[in-house]
Order: structure tokens, then sequence, then C-alpha cells
């Protein structure tokens, strides 16, 4: 799992606004957060037959002045049963806004972003896992005035 | 069916009334039971409403109109990005499940937080409250823990179709006084 990233922020308003461009190289199919690997078989081990779905989402996670704990949704992405369970997307810019409540990205030297997702089940139960392989992103200490997004 | 309908008249003329005040008893010990059980629910998992139905697609392809979900609500659970909530806009008495998008929570645990559903094109601010922009733990009916496909359609018929309800009830009540035991 690995993700690089730029970014930049702007002050909209009040509240900074940052922009984030990652790439994402996931291999889903052989995660090994709390899901089991079998090594000698081929076989799509966490789409088993009660997985109806996943939720993918890259979430940036920070601390801030304002507030202690921030979390950003900043892409997200459904992966049904049957598709490509690798990931390879480069470049990709946020799907949100990513606003911050207040001034806290300017300077901030520690974003972490992080992929996860929801196990859906045809039924059954909701699990909310982490992937492994978080990256850490700083913030610059100015504002871009200029860049188009 | 004429032999049944006159055979089932017989049984109940048959059934003295003390054997009515049992068969009545019966039905309320049963009505009993189910809300008990149903408040043990409520209690176990924290949640005024610990089993809810699905009334929207906004959640698709994940949930469907008619799934029932399972929901807890304990304050020891943060909410974190990702979480599937049941909310309650302020003076809205329907329930909307949608999934957390955005959170910023203070030192103290007081915590705001953005919600969108899977299927919607944009964040739910625009369903919110006139004014306001963020939801907060009070607005929480529960978290989505696991959930069961289209069995609440029937609560979804029994709500639009009311003479179906009437039915329905009417059926168990008949079946319960009539089955002696």
């Amino acid at each position: 799992l690995r993700k690089n990233v730029e970014d930049f922020t702007g002050p909209r308003e009040r509240s900074d606004l940052g922009f984030v461009t990652f790439d994402i190289t996931a291999d889903i199919l052989n995660g090994k957060n709390g899901l089991q690997t079998y090594r000698n078989k081929n076989t799509l081990i966490i789409f088993d037959w009660n997985v109806k779905q996943l939720f993918l989402y890259l979430s940036a996670e920070y601390s801030t002045k304002n507030n202690a704990l921030n979390q950003v949704v900043l892409w997200d992405k459904i992966m049904l049963r049957g598709d490509n369970p690798r990931l390879s997307l480069k470049d990709m810019k946020s799907k949100y806004f990513f606003f911050d409540d207040g001034n806290g990205l300017k300077g901030n030297r520690n974003i972490t972003l992080t992929l996860s997702w929801n196990v859906v089940p045809n039924a059954g139960i909701l699990p909310l896992v982490t992937g492994s392989g978080h990256v850490s992103v700083p913030f610059p200490d100015t504002y871009e005035t200029t860049k188009s997004y | 069916a004429a032999m049944l309908s006159l055979d089932f008249l017989d049984d109940v003329r048959r059934m003295n009334k003390r054997q009515l005040y049992y068969q009545v008893l019966n039905f309320g010990m049963i009505v009993s039971s189910a809300l008990m059980i149903w408040k043990g629910l409520m209690v176990v998992t924290g949640s005024e409403s610990p089993i809810v139905v699905v009334l929207s697609g906004s959640m698709e392809p994940a949930f469907h109109r008619g799934d029932l979900l399972f929901l807890t609500n304990r304050i020891e659970d943060p909410i974190r990005v990702g979480e599937i909530v049941v909310f309650r806009i302020e003076g809205r008495e329907i329930p909307i499940v949608h999934r957390v998008l955005k959170i910023h929570e203070k030192q103290n645990g007081d915590i705001k937080f953005l919600t969108k559903g899977d299927n919607n094109a944009v964040d739910d601010r625009g369903l919110y409250k006139q004014g306001q922009h963020w939801l907060e733990k009070k607005d929480v009916v529960g978290r989505a823990r696991g959930f069961v496909p289209y069995i609440g359609i029937v609560t979804i018929l029994m709500n639009d179709y009311p003479k179906f309800k009437y039915a329905v009830l009417f059926l168990l009540g008949l079946f319960v006084l009539v089955h002696r035991e």
C-alpha cells in the first residue's frame, strides 16, 4: 500500500482549504489487517461468499489548535465483488473539498493519510478495516494563491 | 372451506369463559414479552431505536429500501469517518442512514461531523436544518453494526398500506385466541 502526495493550501473565506494529489497502489486481495491470508490458495479471500462490496475511503487525520482530532474523507470508491481487487490510481485529486474547521492546515506538518474500507456483507456484521501503510504528509507554511485546480 | 369455518366457530363457542380469559392473558403475556425484549435491546445497545428499516435508496448499492439495520449507540464508541450513522434532524421524525464524511473533535470530546449518502452526489448539508452546518452526538440514533436485507419491507408495507397492517394484526390476534395449548 503506497501513496505519494503533493500539497498546497489556499485560504477560502476563513477556513483553510487543502489540495492533495495522490497515487494509490493497493492490493486488497492480500490485505493483512485482521483478515487471514492463505498462501497456497488463489482465491479472493476478502471477497468471500458473504461480502457484497467494499466501501473504500482515503481519509486524512490531523490535529489542530482548534480541534484535537480532525478526520476528512478525501476520496472514496465502491468496490463490488467481482471488480478488480488491485488498485493502481495515479495523480488522483481529492473528490471532496478538504476544508479545515479554521486555519489548522497551514504549516501543519503531520497529516496522516490512511486507506480504510467498510465491508458490506450480504447479511451480517458491518466491520470497518484500516489498511496498513499510512502516509504522513506536511502542509507548507504559506498559502498558494495562484494554483489552478 | 365452508366446513372449516363452521368448525372454527364451534371451537370458539365451546371455550368457556375461563378458557377465554386464559387465552386473553396468554396474548397479553406475548405482547409484554415482546415489549420487554425491545426495551432490553434498547438498554443493551444504548440506542432508542436499536433496529431500523432503510427507507431510501441513498445508500445503494450497500443498502436498499426495506433492509433492516442493527444499531448500537454506546457513548464510549467514538464517531469516526467511514462509519454508517443513523441520525435525526431536529424537528423531523424520519431517521436518515448515511456515512460520516468529516469530523472535528475537540479535546473535551465535543464533536461535530458531516454526513453523506453513498449514492448521493453531495453531502448532507442541504438536508440539515436551516443554518445548521454540522451534526452532533445528540442527533445520532445509533451506528449501524450489522444488517439483514429485505426483511424490513414488511414494515414499509404496513406503513404505506394501513389496511395491510390491520389485516396482519387481526390475523395474529385471531391465531393466538383460537390456538389452544
